[in-house]
């Protein structure tokens, strides 16, 4: 495997321009900017420093666990049955708040807290990896994984709210960096170091490839295996971030959570598809998914579209994002 | 039955939608939302009752006021017609509503408070919450000199709390069961919320009341009970205690709320264990027809008196706004009703629930 050369890489990646038309690459973006633009013209609280962080600020939990499943889809490649996928990125979150939360209570300095909550969450992740390593069907092994998870925040928590205090998490919640939200700082680190680790590195590069072709990567003498096993300890990490970026924002950690906030998760980084130029999973695509459905939620707020509206919003982009992926499919020699 | 909300969504909603965004901030989308579920939840009776303490013409006008409401959730009957009343109030008053419900999601709470704040309304008024979430960005609704209302919601931010009198509500029915058993044998509780406010404080009711019941015990170890899916989750934990716990170990099943009871009363009904008795809290429809139901184990629950509590809050913030601060209370409370199989069917009439 170290002996391979960026070739027969290179012939991997050529060929993703599936069937889709030129324009739908685009259509992502001017849908962006046209809902963008009739929030601006008609509510002038929308484009007000303070909105456009409050707004980044609720977009940063979903985008930061976005990045890590995405990285999954990638590796795992996209097919929805069995195609890379991890269900229990909500729930490592919530266990990441919970444990950080707790382990705090307890008088443990901050940094150790959150590093042992990392810890866990990574924890979560090998298992994660190792279950799919051995032949385990991704969907079902990390299904599994968000039982266990969730029933270990139960169970750590008492079932009650664990209140997360104290200055470094009341930085983490309303402190700056500069000038932006602590929690957008840390999206937009782990969106550069991610991003570049995936489009500028070997082993991104030969991510990609495994999920897109992985017996052509297997034939290039890549263990797909190994590939795989790495995303999904990156999900989890990243999970595990998410979870701590979250439990200060709501100034504790809540129980069940992870069932709150595993379908948005899931939604950012699969709506990542109509923002990609190639129409494939992507971390700059899970980012502006992420800014946009935080955005649609705060722009009807401001216009005073009651917000059920925004659930159905987000079926409708949905529905987008699957039509697009079967036109992408239409004419995909698989 | 009252669940006309849901069909309401589903139909038009993609066509509602694109019209919406594209109708450049038109409000009367807010309102076209509102009206079926209005129609099915008792608007007049709201008002006609809120006559109790002071007449709607006392009441000043909420013309060219604009309130926001954030509610935690509308998946069960109370807060869906607190929800609705207090909008079909503010409306009534003149006064413009921007409505958000947060899906019972914690963080979305909080992002719908923050997107309120930024809209700038004359007044802010949040259903349900926890303090401990929600109490930074409450903190921010303050800095943004916003004044802040709740409806059974204590916190330290609000310039009026509408709440029923939980301690009332968890003594009273807990010297139910205690009396209705006869003063001795064992009550399984279902105390999944021992972190929700008004849950708390109904259970720490509960055992008060029992300090002076020795021979009553609550069977370890307790049940939790869920937010969503609640019904059949309590169904199957009941009838899993019902297996594992042979007649004469239960006599009562407890909960700080009507939805798990109506899957307990289900799963004890069904079993035939008629020697088991439920009580809950809420007087929601479905558990008000079980009480009605006189082979069913469903004993007794207790009403609140929403429509009022929605209307009430409208009211308070409409005095607030005109400058009769003096007449708003820290917290309003409410009566609430004691339901059982003798008084539900008058309770029903004459409440409209």
């Amino acid at each position: 495997m170290s002996t391979t050369t960026a070739v027969p890489e290179a012939r991997i990646l050529k060929p993703l321009r599936r069937g889709a038309p030129r324009w739908l690459a685009w259509a992502g973006y001017g849908a962006v900017v046209l809902v963008v633009l009739i929030f601006a013209v008609s509510s002038s609280a929308f484009l007000t420093p303070g909105n456009i962080s409050a707004t980044l600020n609720q977009a940063a939990v979903f985008a930061v666990a976005g990045f890590g499943l995405a990285v999954v889809i990638i590796t795992g490649g996209d097919d929805v049955v069995n195609g890379g996928i991890d269900l229990s990125v909500g729930a490592v979150a919530g266990l990441a708040g919970t444990v950080a939360a707790v382990a705090a209570g307890t008088g443990m300095q901050p940094p150790s807290a959150i590093a042992l909550a990392l810890l866990m969450s990574v924890a979560a992740g090998i298992i994660n990896g190792s279950a799919v390593a051995i032949g385990l069907r991704p969907l079902l092994a990390t299904l599994a994984m968000m039982g266990i998870a969730g029933s270990l925040n139960l169970v750590i928590s008492g079932n009650v709210k664990v209140p997360l205090t104290g200055t470094t998490f009341e930085w983490l919640r309303d402190g700056r960096v500069a000038g932006l939200p602590v929690a957008v700082a840390v999206m937009l680190l782990a969106f550069a170091v991610v991003g570049l680790a995936m489009t500028r590195t070997t082993w991104g590069i030969r991510s990609y490839a495994v999920g897109q072709n992985p017996t052509a990567a297997r034939v290039a003498g890549l263990n797909p295996v190994r590939y795989v096993f790495v995303s999904y300890i990156i999900s989890a990490a990243l999970a595990g971030v998410a979870g701590i970026l979250l439990a200060s924002r709501l100034s504790s950690a809540v129980p069940g959570l992870g069932d709150q906030i595993l379908l948005d998760i899931v939604l950012v980084a699969f709506m990542s598809v109509v923002f990609s130029r190639r129409l494939v999973v992507s971390l700059g695509g899970t980012l502006v998914a992420a800014l946009f459905v935080a955005a649609l939620t705060n722009g009807f707020t401001l216009l005073g579209v009651a917000s059920q509206w925004v659930g159905a919003a987000k079926g409708v982009l949905i529905l987008v994002v699957l039509a697009v992926v079967a036109v992408r499919g239409r004419g995909t020699a698989r | 039955m009252k669940n006309s909300r849901p069909a309401v969504q589903a139909t038009p909603l993609a066509l509602k939608l694109l019209a919406s965004s594209a109708a450049l901030g038109l409000l009367v989308t807010g309102c076209s939302l509102k009206e079926p579920s209005s129609t099915t939840t008792p608007a007049p009776a709201a008002s006609g009752a809120a006559a109790e303490q002071i007449s709607p013409t006392d009441i000043p006008s909420l013309e060219g006021k604009t309130v926001g409401i954030a509610a935690k959730d509308i998946v069960h009957d109370f807060s869906r017609v607190v929800y609705d009343t207090v909008q079909a109030r503010v409306e009534e008053l003149g006064g413009e509503v921007i409505a958000t419900q947060a899906e019972a999601k914690e963080n979305k709470h909080v992002s719908d408070v923050e997107n309120l704040i930024a809209q700038e309304p004359d007044a802010i008024i949040v259903i349900l919450g926890d303090a401990t979430t929600l109490g930074p960005a409450l903190e921010k609704v303050n800095e943004a000199g916003i004044p802040l209302f709740t409806i059974d919601f204590q916190s330290e931010y609000s310039t009026n709390n509408v709440t029923s009198d939980n301690w009332v509500i968890g003594s009273t029915v807990a010297r139910t069961i205690a009396e209705n058993i006869g003063g001795e044998g064992q009550i399984l509780v279902f105390n999944g919320f021992p972190g929700v406010a008004p849950c708390r404080i109904r259970y720490s009711e509960l055992e008060v009341v029992l300090e002076d019941y020795p021979k009553i015990e609550l069977i370890e170890p307790e049940l939790q009970d869920k937010y969503e899916g609640t019904v059949e989750d309590a169904k199957q934990q009941i009838n899993d205690a019902l297996r594992r716990l042979p007649e004469g170990e239960i006599d009562a099943v407890w909960s700080c709320w009507d939805i798990p009871q109506i899957g307990a009363a289900q799963a004890i009904d069904a079993a035939g264990r008629d020697e088991i008795k439920v009580y809950g809290v809420d007087a929601e429809p479905g558990a008000l027809d079980m009480i009605a139901d006189p082979e069913s184990s469903f004993t007794a629950t207790v009403a609140q008196q929403t429509t009022v509590m929605g209307t009430r809050s409208a009211d308070n913030v409409a005095l607030f706004l005109s400058g009769a601060e003096d007449e708003v209370p820290t917290t309003s409370y409410l009566e609430p009703v004691f339901i059982d199989k003798d008084n539900v069917t008058e309770v029903r009439s004459e409440l409209g629930i």
